[in-house]
């Protein structure tokens, strides 16, 4: 997804994660309605998100923060904060694929932004979602961490979870998308397969102000 | 309809913001499609589902 600043990319991901409930209208996931369902049930429907501006826990270590976002299961759920090794081992296998697992005992807030977002992701997929909503993965990244990222994602991807992204960086965008829907003031206003989307003379009008 | 048939995403009619002085969505209507099932074996090829 994209569209220029305030076309309402980060107020759609809102919507749909439940971080504010819509006015009117319908959001259906899977056929079912979760129009204005609270947070943790979107994200227990199968929903999982990031956020523009990483949502950490910076004096916690990066293991403690991938552990903090798991989903609490059987016993576990019964037992309140209770973490077998089970689940510190998944959280582990979470840092290494995303590849900051030699970070696992640093405290959060000493890692580098685009760490900090290989960390925010890893939390994101300790919950196991097949749906994953990015809010500008690459915003504030540099390049080879950039790379990274897309692959994950394209790796993920490949292995049945789907994305949805919402990125300004229009390489990585039409690089990874299947689909894209370009928002403007409100509502989108062109969608289609990248190379259709790149040529709409309305995208180029309102999103490269050509 | 079974569920590979429907959308995995669908808004419809959608209006919200931040209070009454900001709203940012105004009657938006945005359908994700589910990808066929067929397309989850194909590593960033064409036809996966979206990104």
């Amino acid at each position: 997804m994209i569209g220029p600043n305030g076309s309402g990319k980060t107020t759609f991901f809102n919507c749909v994660t439940g971080m504010i409930r819509p006015d009117s209208g319908t959001v259906s996931y899977r056929g079912r309605d979760v129009t204005g369902k609270a947070s943790h049930r979107i994200a227990a429907a199968g929903i999982g998100r990031s956020f523009q501006l990483c949502r950490i826990f910076p004096r916690m270590t990066v293991l403690e923060n991938v552990l903090a976002a798991a989903r609490p299961r059987g016993i576990a759920a019964l037992l309140g904060s209770a973490r077998g090794a089970a689940e510190i081992d998944r959280a582990r296998g979470w840092l290494h694929r995303v590849g900051i697992d030699h970070l696992e005992g640093a405290e959060a807030r000493d890692l580098s932004y685009g760490q900090q977002k290989l960390l925010e992701l890893a939390g994101v997929l300790m919950a196991e979602p097949e749906t994953i909503m990015l809010d500008e993965p690459a915003g504030g990244v540099n390049p080879a961490l950039i790379d990274r990222i897309a692959a994950l994602v394209r790796e993920l991807n490949a292995e049945g979870r789907t994305f949805i992204v919402v990125e300004h960086n229009m390489e990585l965008v039409m690089s990874l998308s299947d689909h894209v829907v370009v928002f403007d003031r409100g509502r989108p206003i062109a969608e289609g397969p990248p190379d259709t989307v790149r040529a709409d003379p309305a995208v180029l009008e309102a999103y490269l102000g050509v | 309809m079974s569920e590979n048939q429907q959308p995995l995403l669908e808004l419809r009619d959608i209006e919200a913001g931040y209070g009454r002085a900001a709203l940012v969505l105004r009657g938006l209507s945005v359908t994700v499609p589910a990808a066929p099932s067929s397309a989850w074996s194909a590593p960033t090829a064409p036809g996966s589902p979206p990104c």
